[in-house]
């Protein structure tokens, strides 16, 4: 009775270069999914910041800038109720005692963030919470977000491919 | 010795019921996977709704509070009046001035003085002038509009304003209003106009009228 056998290594092979090939074509749906979710929470981030930054002006009676230093892929941004500052730079952004916080790019890796601030700089007045009007944007693999600021310190969004956001 | 039962592989049926099994648990996992990527977008969804109503609630709360105001009322004297002190409130919209750039001498509002908020095509619009058209200055649809809120990806469906005044009187007569405004601001999202959310509050508003 030697009919019955396990598998044979020949068929162990198959079977591993079959899965090799289902993982390899699911792979590339799996990081576009991964950058959409990058992109998402670096525009979710990035426009919290310029929302805070408006309640902050019509809360401090401030006029609180919004600083973006980029360079290539690299970028940050933080508040400052003391004119624009550098964010490459620890604790130089300050909103009255605190230290504000930093957005930093290594916490969405790939997403690329452009404005068109003056001096790279947007900033929101008190009383009435008006801004500098111009676009941040955001762009990965998966897309691109767009923030745009008002002179009356609207902040409006768009998402393309649309999520939650409406479409650019 | 060699054990007499010879080893056997896998038969068809323990196959088919392994794999059944193993796509029943893969399908569990890919569902409850699917329902907090989902609950995670709702949750988004929600928060830039209630950012946004916040905002709008946080600008026409500031914006009340402020009505009224004019730069030079304490060296007025005798029977100056302050120009300032009106607020007109309709069901969706309310008209009021303040002393902007405090540049009025005699207590009379520039056009660049005229505010308002009101809703229109489901955004908070904010007036930022009004040279006061035939209307007269209490009318909701003179004046200079912005939209303060994004109709494209939030929807004010409902907004509501109602004045509550508290009069009393000075030992020497003099009669001396003081003034609120209560308001109902409801949204939508404009993608998902199931996720709704409603703010209800009030302003007092700071400067007292005075008769």
């Amino acid at each position: 009775m030697n009919a019955w056998h396990g598998y044979t290594l020949m068929e162990t092979l198959m079977v591993l270069a079959l899965l090799a090939v289902v993982m390899t074509t699911s792979i590339p749906s799996f990081t576009g999914l991964v950058d959409r979710q990058r992109l998402r929470a670096a525009t979710t981030a990035v426009h919290d910041a310029f929302h805070t930054a408006r309640a902050e002006a019509l809360r401090r009676s401030a006029a609180i800038s919004v600083s973006v230093e980029s360079d290539g892929d690299r970028w940050c941004l933080s508040l400052s109720d003391d004119g624009p500052c550098d964010c490459r730079q620890p604790d130089v952004c300050r909103l009255g005692e605190r230290a504000a916080p930093v957005i930093d790019s290594q916490r969405f890796p790939g997403v690329t963030l452009t404005t068109n601030f003056p001096a790279g700089a947007a900033a929101f007045h008190p009383p009435r919470g008006t801004g500098t009007p111009g676009t941040a944007q955001l762009r990965n693999r998966a897309g691109r977000a767009e923030l745009v600021v008002s002179t009356l310190g609207r902040i409006r969004s768009c998402a393309a491919p649309a999520f939650v956001r409406p479409p650019c | 010795m060699l054990i007499e039962r010879t080893l056997r592989g896998h038969t068809l049926s323990e196959l088919l019921i392994a794999s059944t099994i193993g796509i029943f648990l893969l399908g569990g996992l890919l569902h409850v996977f699917a329902l907090h990527t989902g609950e995670a977008r709702r949750r988004l969804a929600e928060a830039q709704l209630h950012q946004t109503l916040g905002a709008a609630a946080a600008l026409i709360t500031g914006e009340l509070r402020r009505a009224g105001y004019w730069s030079r009322a304490r060296e007025a004297t005798g029977g100056a009046v302050n120009g300032f002190a009106d607020i007109h409130v309709e069901d969706d919209c309310v008209l009021y001035s303040y002393d902007r750039d405090a540049d009025s001498s005699e207590g009379i509002p520039g056009s660049d003085d005229r505010f308002g908020l009101r809703l229109r095509a489901g955004a908070l619009q904010m007036k930022s002038s009004d040279s006061c058209g035939p209307g007269g200055c209490t009318d909701c649809n003179s004046g200079v509009w912005w939209a303060t809120t994004d109709p494209a990806s939030v929807t004010v469906t409902r907004l509501v304003f109602a004045a509550d005044v508290h009069p009393r009187s000075l030992p020497d007569g003099t009669s001396v209003t003081a003034r609120s405004v209560r308001y109902v601001l409801e949204g939508a999202l404009t993608q998902n106009p199931s996720i709704i959310a409603t703010i209800a509050g009030a302003a007092g508003v700071r400067n007292d009228e005075i008769d």
